[in-house]
């Protein structure tokens, strides 16, 4: 598909673009990965740590959605329905591949060189070095302690605090009542808050 | 509000989701808790922490890796594409094999389907035993010869005539046979386990020229010849010499089995074997029924020969004479022997 193609269609809603490929138009299905592969992407990597398993995840959740694309009714909006795709996908892929190994990788191993790996090449202009060392700092130690909350806590917290998912679409990416997803949060929260609090309040934590 | 009430809706009061009436509530009571305002404190900057977690940028070409994967497989015929498309061109050959299949298998089904044995040959073979064979050598031979028509070998089930020269290597063939094979054998209505439990020799030889049915009744004599084993032999012999059948001597043992019953021997059951023509059945079973009781007491119906000049049919006939009348283990009707 050449390029003018794709740019008419990225001002197709992403229903249009899932009957387009439905209909045959299997090239029409990069807009909706160029869409959606930053939101697939970020979720995945906070979730697993793993920057390698996350590309490898990544590209079976949007091979998986390609393959049943065919059975997507719009009975929910097309993220909400690849997010569960990518819930999925990632929970087969944590029973998979032992949990333990997962978890004991802390950051440092993941990225020896301590430069951040992807993260760090981002950096935020509005910040003098010595500020962005501290951001830094602090992102990494919450992906640190994001990884040591249990799989269930992460998604929760990634889902709704990280992704910004409506508490309505959580309940279907979930398939669990508001009124869990509600709960289980708050919970969730308060476990990484209590892993956080040590380095947020340092002299509390000493008392 | 109290303390436990304003932690567990910390969340979604700082979402600012709580009903205009309980985030009054608990801004009432953070502003007097100094501890609950710093929990909601702590909790709110955990969720700023991760909200302000930088966005990753997937790898570059990633889109394009993924609709290389994509392309692949929407080229790749599905398996109803692999299996029937194009129709015109799949189902027609489908078809065929098809009927290829349903045929050969029609043909290995009656190729392997079990054959009636033919009497004549069944009966010719058991009835050229000969009287000088010892009975054991003859109930051998009996059984070989009941496997040969069991089964449905075509090699097997040519009747030779140099019945002595095949016998032994029949035999042999009879021990490596399959153990259901051998099953199915015993539960014939003449094969071995009859035989043998009858303990009776196969009865001496009878050439016929038509091929016969055998049929089984049992015979429970009359009081007064019950125990009279030369007068019941020698009504019978006249009855079948009157219907133009012939009658099977039994050979002495059998006859002194008979005769043991006078001597309150525990009596074991005889067999007679006759023969009657086809149409003369009716009067030979109602002859036979002024003996005694007979089972069962049916009379089939038999069709008159269509041709004077053809020789009526002989029917092959084993009587098994009782002194106590066994209902229950009577045959449900005088069918043919299959």
């Amino acid at each position: 598909m050449d390029c003018d193609c794709l740019m008419n269609q990225e001002g197709d809603s992403d229903l249009e673009i899932v009957q387009k490929v439905q209909a045959g138009d299997t090239d029409a299905f990069e807009v909706l990965i160029k869409r959606h592969e930053k939101m697939v992407f970020n979720l995945l990597y906070r979730w697993s740590g793993n920057f390698d398993d996350t590309v490898e995840v990544s590209q079976e959740v949007f091979l998986s959605a390609f393959r049943s694309i065919r059975r997507f009714r719009a009975e929910s909006s097309f993220s909400t329905w690849l997010y569960r795709i990518a819930v999925n996908q990632a929970k087969n892929r944590l029973k998979a591949v032992s949990d333990s190994r997962r978890r004991t990788i802390p950051l440092e191993i993941a990225d020896p060189d301590g430069d951040g790996g992807p993260i760090s090449d981002i950096s935020d202009p509005g910040l003098d070095p010595g500020q962005e060392a501290e951001a830094q700092e602090i992102h990494d130690r919450v992906h640190r302690e994001l990884n040591h909350l249990d799989p269930d806590d992460r998604l929760l917290i990634l889902l709704r605090d990280l992704q910004d998912v409506p508490y309505e679409e959580m309940t279907k990416i979930l398939g669990v009542p508001l009124g869990t997803v509600k709960s289980r949060l708050h919970r969730a929260r308060q476990a990484l808050k209590t892993r956080l609090e040590p380095y947020f309040y340092p002299t509390k934590a000493r008392k | 509000m109290n303390c436990d009430q304003v932690q567990e809706r910390a969340s979604e009061y700082l979402e600012g989701v709580l009903d205009p009436g309980d985030y009054r509530a608990v801004q009432d009571h953070l502003s007097g808790c100094a501890r609950c305002h710093d929990e909601v404190e702590a909790l709110s900057r955990t969720i700023r922490a991760v909200t302000n977690l930088p966005p990753l940028e997937p790898p570059p070409g990633f889109s394009r890796r993924v609709m290389a994967h994509v392309r692949e497989k929407a080229e790749r015929p599905s398996i109803w594409g692999r299996l029937f498309l194009p129709l015109r061109i799949k189902i027609p050959i489908h078809v065929v094999t098809l009927l290829i299949v349903s045929g050969l298998a029609l043909y290995l089904y009656q190729a392997n389907q079990p054959l009636s044995p033919p009497v004549s040959n069944l009966s010719e073979k058991m009835f050229r035993a000969d009287d000088t064979e010892k009975p054991q050598e003859l109930k051998g031979q009996a059984e070989s010869v009941q496997k040969e028509a069991q089964t449905d070998e075509p090699s097997l089930r040519q009747t030779t005539t140099g019945l002595e020269s095949d016998k032994i290597g029949r035999k042999e063939e009879a021990k490596t046979r399959a153990p259901e094979e051998e099953e199915a054998q015993l539960s014939s209505p003449l094969g071995k386990q009859e035989l043998a439990k009858e303990g009776l020799a196969v009865p001496p030889t009878i050439h016929m020229e038509d091929q016969a049915s055998s049929y089984e009744l049992t015979l429970t004599p009359r009081e007064d010849i019950k125990y009279n084993a030369d007068v019941l032999n020698q009504k019978l012999e006249d009855l079948v010499k009157r219907v133009g059948g012939e009658y099977i001597q039994p050979e002495k043992k059998d006859l002194d089995k008979l005769a043991g019953r006078k001597k309150g021997v525990l009596p074991e059951p005889q067999t007679i074997w006759l023969i009657v023509p086809e149409d003369q059945y009716d009067h030979f079973k109602t002859g036979l029924a002024s003996l005694g009781k007979i089972k069962p007491d049916s009379i089939p119906s038999f069709k008159e020969p269509l041709s004077s000049a053809k020789p009526p049919s002989m029917l092959q006939i084993k009587i098994t004479i009782l002194l106590q009348e066994k209902s229950e283990e009577m045959r449900p009707a005088d069918q043919p022997v299959k």
